[in-house]
Parts: C-alpha cells; sequence; structure tokens
C-alpha cells in the first residue's frame, strides 16, 4: 500500500511542480515587459514557496482522492488494515515529499521551517487534511483553508495583546503564540477529523459528519465570539502603539 | 461460522436492520434475498465489516486472526478497485496487504487480461473474474458474493463457479450469495434466506423449500394453505403456495407443479410487492 501512496504523493507533487513553470516564464516577462529587476534567485525561491504552499494545500486535501474517484472505499475498507494505519501510510509519504519540497529553500535560502511561513506550509498540510472529509469542491476547500489561515492569524494577534496586557514578554511573532494560535483551531478539526476516521464506514460521508457539526463549527463559533470580545480593546491598544 | 446477534442498523433515519439474528455454519452456501431495497447488499456489508452496526455484533468463532476481514473475501456490484493501478500493480498492492506469496491466476489465465492493462481499461466481466482471483487469492473462509456473476460470460461464470465448487469441498468454505439470479448457482446453495423489513421471512435450506413452495394450476382457489402469489388465466388461475404439504393433496383441484428456485423466489417476492 506504502507505494500506491508514495506514486499518488509524487502524482500529487508534479501537479504543483506545473507551477515551476513559472520561474523561467516570470524571468523572461521580467526582463523583456515588467522590468521589476526580479533576479532569478528571487524569482526560483517566490515560486518554490508557491508550490510548496499549492502542494501543501493540494496533497493534504486529496488524501482520499483515489478513494472518492475511484469509488474505492469499499475496496479500502474491506481489506485488513487499521484504519491508523491506513491514515499513517497516507500522510507520511506525503508529508516527506513537501519536506523534500522545501528542503532547497532551507539550504539555499536559510528557509526556516519554524518561521511562521514554513510552520503555515505544514499547517496549511493539515487544515486541508482535516477539512478533505467535511469539503468536496477544491475551490471551498481553498476557501476554508484561507479562512482557517486568517483566523490563526487573527488569534496570534489577539494572544499577542493579551500576553502583552498580562507583562507576558512575546518579543513581537514568537513561535510559541504561532503554535498556540494553531493549536486552537487544528486542534478542535483534527479532532473532528479523527472521530471521523475512527468510526468512517460506506455510509454516506454527509451521514458520518456529525464530529465537525458536534465539536469543529461549535469551537470555531466560540473562538470568533472571543476574538470578537477582545477585539476593540486590542484595536485600541493596537492604534496607541 | 458466522453469528449475527442482535444487530441494528440505520442509514440516517432510515432503519434497515433492528434486533436482527442468524447464525450460519462453516461449510454452509446461503442465498440472501428480497426485494430491491430490503438490506441485502447492507447485510453483506456489515458482515464485511465495511459497515458499522448500530448496535449488536456480528461474530467469526472460528476466525483466529486479530482482523477478521484477513479471512473474509467480500466483492459487490460497485466494483470498487483502484481504477488507476495496472493490474500488476493491484496484484502487488493485495499481496503486500494479504501478505501473499503467490496470486493466484487460475481464473484470470483464462481472460484477456494483459498486466500492464489499467484496471479502468478492463471491461465489467474482466473487472469482476480479476477482483475475484485478488480475493481467491487470499485464501478466505468466509466469501461474500454480491450480486456480480451475471456480469460475467457464460464461460468464465462457469469456471469460477467450478472453481468454487472445489474450495467448497476442499476448504469448507462459508459462502453468502445475494442473487436474483439463480440458474448457474442453484445446484450449490444449501439454504436460501428471504428477508423482508429486516427480518428474516423465510429461513429453510433448499430442499426443504422445494418440497414446501408449489404451484397450483386450478380453476379454483385452493383452501387452507397460505398463497403467496397468484396469476390468472381466462379459465384457470395459478397459484403459488408455501408452506404446502402433501396431505393438503387430498382435498385439492387442480394440478400440483415442483418449481425451481428462480420460480420460488420469484413466488415470494412477487408475493411481496401484491
Amino acid at each position: 500500500m506504502l507505494n500506491k501512496e508514495i506514486n499518488d504523493a509524487l502524482k500529487r507533487l508534479m501537479e504543483c511542480a506545473l507551477i515551476l513553470l513559472g520561474i523561467p516564464v516570470a524571468f523572461i516577462l521580467d526582463n523583456i515587459i515588467f522590468k521589476f529587476g526580479w533576479s532569478l534567485s528571487d524569482t526560483m525561491e517566490t515560486t518554490l514557496i508557491i508550490t510548496a504552499f499549492a502542494y501543501a494545500f493540494y496533497a493534504g486535501f486529496t488524501v482520499f482522492l483515489s478513494e472518492k474517484k475511484d469509488n474505492a472505499f469499499e475496496y479500502l475498507l474491506s481489506l485488513p488494515l487499521p484504519k491508523v494505519k491506513i491514515l499513517f501510510l497516507k500522510v507520511i509519504p506525503r508529508l516527506i515529499i513537501l519536506f523534500i519540497l522545501i528542503l532547497p529553500l532551507i539550504l539555499i535560502w536559510k528557509f526556516n521551517p519554524f518561521s511562521i511561513s514554513g510552520m503555515f506550509l505544514i499547517f496549511t498540510f493539515f487544515i486541508s487534511l482535516f477539512l478533505s472529509f467535511a469539503v468536496d469542491s477544491i475551490l471551498l476547500g481553498l476557501i476554508g483553508v484561507v479562512l482557517l489561515h486568517s483566523l490563526i492569524s487573527f488569534h496570534m494577534k489577539i494572544l499577542n495583546f493579551l500576553f502583552w496586557k498580562n507583562q507576558v514578554s512575546t518579543h513581537g511573532v514568537n513561535p510559541l503564540l504561532i503554535i498556540i494560535s494553531s493549536f486552537l483551531v487544528l486542534f478542535p478539526l483534527g479532532l473532528a477529523f479523527w472521530l471521523v476516521i475512527r468510526q468512517f464506514d460506506l455510509k454516506p460521508i454527509k451521514l458520518q459528519l456529525k464530529p465537525y457539526y458536534y465539536i469543529a463549527i461549535p469551537a470555531i463559533i466560540i473562538e470568533l465570539i472571543f476574538l470578537v470580545w477582545f477585539y476593540r480593546p486590542y484595536l485600541n491598544w493596537f492604534q496607541n502603539g | 461460522m458466522i453469528e449475527i446477534n442482535n444487530l441494528s442498523f440505520n442509514y440516517g433515519r432510515l432503519k434497515v436492520f433492528d434486533g436482527f439474528n442468524l447464525q450460519i455454519p462453516k461449510g454452509q452456501v446461503c442465498l440472501i434475498t428480497g426485494i430491491n431495497g430490503v438490506g441485502k447488499s447492507t447485510l453483506l456489508r456489515l458482515v464485511a465489516r465495511v459497515l458499522n452496526p448500530l448496535s449488536g455484533e456480528i461474530r467469526f468463532p472460528q476466525i483466529t486472526s486479530p482482523d477478521p476481514r484477513s479471512k473474509i473475501g467480500f466483492i459487490s456490484d460497485t466494483l470498487s478497485l483502484y481504477q488507476n493501478l495496472k493490474v500488476s500493480q493491484a496484484i502487488d498492492f493485495h499481496k503486500s496487504v494479504y501478505k501473499i506469496q503467490k496470486f493466484d491466476d487460475s481464473l484470470i489465465s483464462h481472460t484477456k487480461i494483459k498486466k500492464n492493462q489499467r484496471i479502468k481499461e478492463l471491461s465489467n466481466g474482466q473487472k469482476t473474474i480479476f477482483h475475484l482471483s485478488l480475493i481467491l487469492s487470499a485464501q478466505p473462509d468466509i466469501f461474500l458474493i454480491d450480486e456480480v456473476i451475471h456480469s460475467i460470460d457464460a464461460y468464465l461464470r462457469k469456471v469460477f463457479l467450478e472453481k468454487l465448487i472445489d474450495l467448497l469441498t476442499e476448504k469448507k468454505l462459508t459462502v453468502i450469495m445475494v442473487n436474483l439470479n439463480f440458474y448457474d448457482i442453484e445446484n450449490m446453495i444449501d439454504r436460501v434466506i428471504l428477508l423482508k423489513d429486516g427480518k428474516t421471512a423465510v429461513d429453510e435450506k433448499i430442499d426443504d423449500l422445494k418440497t414446501k413452495v408449489k404451484k397450483i394450476t386450478s380453476s379454483t382457489q385452493p383452501k387452507n394453505i397460505p398463497i403467496l402469489t397468484e396469476i390468472h388465466y381466462s379459465d384457470h388461475a395459478d397459484y403459488y403456495v408455501y408452506p404446502y404439504e402433501t396431505n393438503d393433496n387430498d382435498d385439492m383441484e387442480g394440478e400440483i407443479i415442483d418449481l425451481d428456485l428462480t420460480e420460488i423466489i420469484t413466488a415470494f417476492i412477487g408475493g411481496e410487492y401484491a
């Protein structure tokens, strides 16, 4: 099964790698038309980051694509494989390829995988993975990922303010803030996803989404209420420097 | 052996089984039948563990492996396989999951399936034969077959059924079939179960069933025998009766005709729609 999952993950990578064709195109266009003075190195770095984000989303969101497209859930579920193992075999190759994709960024451009963009890459993968069952359309999935990333950023701002108010030093954007903010969003989604996977069977998927309705959605609504509640004091604090 | 105890299952608000019980001994070939939508395929999927029961349990006392699915072969009419894999890749995939050394190609050797073909390029009949080959390679103790045999051509059907009969004799394979067309399989079936409203309406050994279900062609309606269904003609009618007993003969007018399995099931199902 691992071979099939590695092949699937590589296929997704090849599809996303089409974005890399943008490097020579952007470079040539800049030289001929735009004259922004983009260096090849800058163009490559930007395009690789975009490719890595696209792959993180696409690989996570399409983790069960072959089962959905080929109507193969029945076959998969009839195999003597625990669901944890199925999930592990699907997620690990995709994560490894994601890491391989950002390896040149780390080696050449000193890209820090624990920086905001580095962690957002990993979180993008997991948010997309957790949404993959609940959302069918790739466009809605992408909108969902963008909204949830915005929620994480919103959490970071408010938490930064609350830390400051309680005289906890945060030194700007601190990795702890990113981890707490992401955890607040990822945990209810991940829990709902895990509960769905654990009980997953051949019933129509919409009949199996109760954990999303009862855990993920209420948790996100509560978080939004919390954020809105603190938004005005945060805004005053922000405007007063 | 398969033991189904107090099984309940719903699709959302639609109740399919409520406290359903069934025991199928090792080596028995059991036919599950009933009208469309009664839950035949759902029952097979519950036994195959691709659906989870709401409550109750399905036990396999003679299967010792931690995951009973390693000894259950399940094929349905949805022909669920990874369509983008090549035949050779699908074989490797199946071998790696079931940890089997050798693929049983005795069925596909009769076909024109090539190992470098993609599954999606195979016809429905070829897909069925290929899936059956995958299942047989894993040497199951329990074989669940849902409505697929009739997508195979007559020759391959014969080859498969002969192979199945060999396995029934050699391995005491337990088989549950869901089928609405019985010409080929009638001689291998031991027991017939008719489902109605999520319960067992009829559960008989096939020989008993053939003794108990008769067609009476008569101009007058038979008395004191429950009629399953009746078809009226200008001067007479066919009455399908169950349970018929030989002493019912005494005061009966008309001709009593033996039925084959297809006619018996048609009578039961016709009765349900009547």
